[in-house]
């Protein structure tokens, strides 16, 4: 079974991938090194991460290691990827443009613009100080995750399961503390609760992805407004360690949510070989909308920028791969071509490309 | 305090009203002080984020602040969310000055205008990313540095004749890149003529005085000193605090104060000279144990923000002009605040990362 579409459904593809609002709800590659693919792939806005709770620059594995404990000195680090990121968007004001409210995706779809939506994957930048969420508030951070995979100052991070779960091939398998039997797992931090709060309040969006189990049930039912999972995909298909569960991915959905689909392999297939194919990823589409239904679903690519290959071997993931012919932002259209082609509507790929997420990010706004 | 005739009395009132008066270097951020301003018609003050000191501290934690270099930028942050906070509730009756015109515009309507700096430059961690962010986030101001040797170059407490460091040379680069005022005080003498020959803008030394009338303080300036600043187009902000303005413990007197304008107007003329008070919150005793320094009193007459007025009662004694007074109370600041603005750079610019080996986590990373 390949993707074979007709001449109709191509042109029918291109047409709706054409009009669509095109958002993606995950990525690490700034835009100075990813310009002419996001126009190429016809993105309208990409949700870019400026901060990462994990040292991605890290000369070698001992201080990755040993970064990945450290609490202190993210503000910074994130300060000076937002000042290179700022730059290049101020560099570049024909094709760029900084999105601070869902107003401007709208715009950088009417004046032909890639909008580039500010977020950071882990809330070690706010160094445990609500007042910091403020000030990158400011500096246009519209959505975060209170933690990537490892507890910080905000919450228990999802390394801290309940119960043996396979996790093989996994950057931080050697971290994942598994709890006795009886012993709770903690949820939130009291910061964290009131960043909950503040980000309900500042309007940004609240991405639950890498949090511990309890601390991902208690920030959808702490938080008034819908919630992200900005790159995640069904368990029931792949079981990895972040991957939802079938009762998640309603949770996520009967708060109005959105789940934006992984692109890397192993979240979609739950093997690091072989490469997954695009019908593996419509099984992926399929399964989430048959339980969250077609407003739950976006799709969240965490592209990776590591040119010399030093994350890849520092975090022992050398063997990360992409679904085949979604191998970077430019092939975007692959996937309008496979939704066509499995038979969704086109109101159903509006939604998938970026409807569903802007929805999210106006309701977040509200 | 001083005597005037009614007529001048008269004339103290009108100018008080009249003109914009606007000071630097103060590190009161509560609101009473902001209301205290109000009482007193001050439109304007370039006040601190931050110090490159943990003086508000116990004199342990004073003393390894030496050498520590970490924990000012998040410092500096939280207090500047504080401070929009507060613009935030005072409904447009507190403003953050972004240009000089905001604060033109603050006199006019009656509000108070915050010119946003720092009293050193720990909090930039040695990056010049991050004086481009806090730029963005309304820095307008930056003194290199505290007393406390940093990667900036020479401070006062340096008399070897030491001067800068290419990493002050290149945040003064930076600054007058972005439009932002380069303060010099406490640096050494050699380091401020450093500052003044990379500098492509008027400097300001924030918080000075005359060395001639209180020996021995390496923060205040020999005569040949005061005229190089004033021949370079600077400005020189006198400081308020008893210790600064006459030597020994006793509280100045306020005629004190006025023989410290008296002599650096006749040494800088009218146009180079402003009010530097130094007004820090009180409350906390730790700061004074931690400086040593004998008294914690303000001159007579100018004990907090509200008072500053006096100094024109004063400055009329000295018999000045209407415009020489308004210059002083407001005027040179504004005309700095506008060189330094129309000299800011706008256009394309080219991305220059810079990293000295201080912070946590300087090594290995790159922006990207």
């Amino acid at each position: 079974m390949t993707i074979q579409l007709t001449p109709t459904q191509e042109e029918r593809a291109r047409a709706i991938h054409q009009r669509a609002i095109i958002i993606t709800s995950h990525d690490h590659v700034p835009p100075e090194v990813d310009r002419e693919d996001l126009k190429r792939g016809g993105l309208t806005t990409q949700l870019l991460h400026v901060g990462l709770d994990s040292p991605l620059d890290a000369p070698d594995r001992e201080s990755y290691l040993a970064l990945l404990q450290q609490w202190e000195g993210w503000c910074k680090r994130t300060l000076l990827h937002l000042d290179q990121v700022l730059h290049t968007i101020e560099e570049h004001p024909d094709e760029l443009l900084l999105v601070s409210g869902p107003e401007d995706i709208r715009r950088a779809k009417s004046e032909g613009k890639v909008g580039i939506l500010l977020g950071s994957e882990g809330g070690k930048l706010i160094e445990g100080r609500v007042e910091l969420l403020r000030i990158f508030y400011r500096l246009g951070l519209r959505q975060m995750q209170p933690t990537w995979a490892y507890t910080n100052q905000l919450a228990t991070g999802e390394t801290e399961v309940e119960d043996e779960t396979p996790v093989g091939g996994y950057a931080f398998v050697d971290h994942v503390r598994v709890r006795e039997k009886g012993q709770p797992i903690p949820g939130l931090t009291e910061v964290g609760r009131a960043v909950v709060a503040e980000m309900n309040r500042l309007g940004m969006i609240i991405d639950v992805d890498h949090l511990s189990r309890p601390a991902m049930r208690e920030t959808i039912a702490l938080s008034t407004k819908p919630v992200l999972a900005g790159h995640n995909a069904a368990k029931a298909l792949a079981n990895r360690l972040s991957n939802l569960t079938d009762d998640e991915i309603r949770a996520v959905a009967n708060k109005g949510g959105v789940i934006g689909l992984h692109f890397m392999t192993h979240k979609i297939t739950g093997q690091m070989h072989p490469q997954a194919t695009l019908e593996q990823m419509l099984a992926q589409i399929d399964y989430i909308v048959n339980l969250g239904g077609i407003q739950c679903l976006g799709l969240g690519p965490d592209y990776i920028y590591d040119p010399d290959g030093r994350f890849a071997k520092n975090s022992g993931q050398t063997e990360l791969s992409f679904v085949e012919g979604l191998e970077n932002s430019g092939e975007l259209l692959n996937l309008t071509r496979a939704l066509v082609w499995h038979g969704y509507d086109d109101d159903s790929i509006l939604k998938i490309l970026g409807g569903n997420l802007l929805r999210l990010f106006e309701q977040v706004t509200a | 305090m001083i005597e005037l005739t009614l007529a001048d009395e008269e004339r103290a009132r009108w100018l008080a009203q009249e003109s914009l008066i606007f000071v630097c270097h103060d590190h009161n951020l509560a609101p009473e002080d902001i209301e205290a301003m109000r009482r007193g018609g001050v439109t304007a003050k370039q006040v601190h984020l931050c110090l490159d000191a943990q003086l508000w501290a116990d004199k342990k934690v004073f003393e390894a602040s030496a050498t520590r270099e970490e924990g000012y930028l998040r410092r500096a942050m939280v207090a500047l969310d504080y401070i929009y906070w507060q613009v935030e509730q005072s409904k447009g009756r507190l403003v953050i000055a972004l240009e000089p015109e905001d604060i033109v515009a603050a006199k006019a309507n009656g509000s108070v205008a915050l010119v946003l700096g720092a009293e050193g430059s720990r909090l930039l961690e040695g990056r010049l990313e991050i004086l481009r962010m806090l730029y963005r986030l309304g820095l307008r101001h930056l003194q290199l540095s505290w007393s406390f040797v940093t990667a900036v170059g020479a401070t006062q407490r340096d008399l070897s004749g030491r001067g800068l460091e290419e990493y002050g040379c290149s945040l003064i680069h930076e600054m007058n890149r972005l439009g932002m005022m380069v303060d010099v005080s406490h640096l050494s003498y050699q380091s401020m003529l450093d500052a003044m020959e990379t500098s492509t803008t008027p400097i300001l030394n924030s918080h000075t005085g005359a060395l001639a009338l209180n020996p021995g303080l390496h923060q205040l300036l020999p005569d040949e000193m005061i005229k190089a600043i004033a021949a370079q187009g600077g400005i020189l902000g006198i400081h308020f605090m008893s210790i600064l303005v006459k030597p020994g413990p006793q509280q100045a007197k306020f005629q004190d104060l006025m023989r410290q304008f008296e002599y650096l107007i006749r040494l800088a003329g009218v146009d180079h000279v402003a009010c530097g008070p130094d007004y820090f919150p009180l409350s906390d005793p730790r700061m004074w144990e931690n400086t040593g320094y004998p008294t914690y009193t303000y001159a007579e007459g100018v004990e907090d923000i509200s008072q500053v007025r006096n100094v024109i009662r004063g400055l009329i004694a000295l018999g000045l002009t209407d415009d020489d007074i308004r210059n002083i109370m407001g005027g040179n600041l504004l005309r700095l605040f506008r060189q330094v603005r129309a000299a800011a750079q706008t256009g394309p610019w080219q991305y220059v990362p810079y990293a000295v080996g201080t912070g946590a986590c300087t090594d290995g990373v790159t922006p990207l």
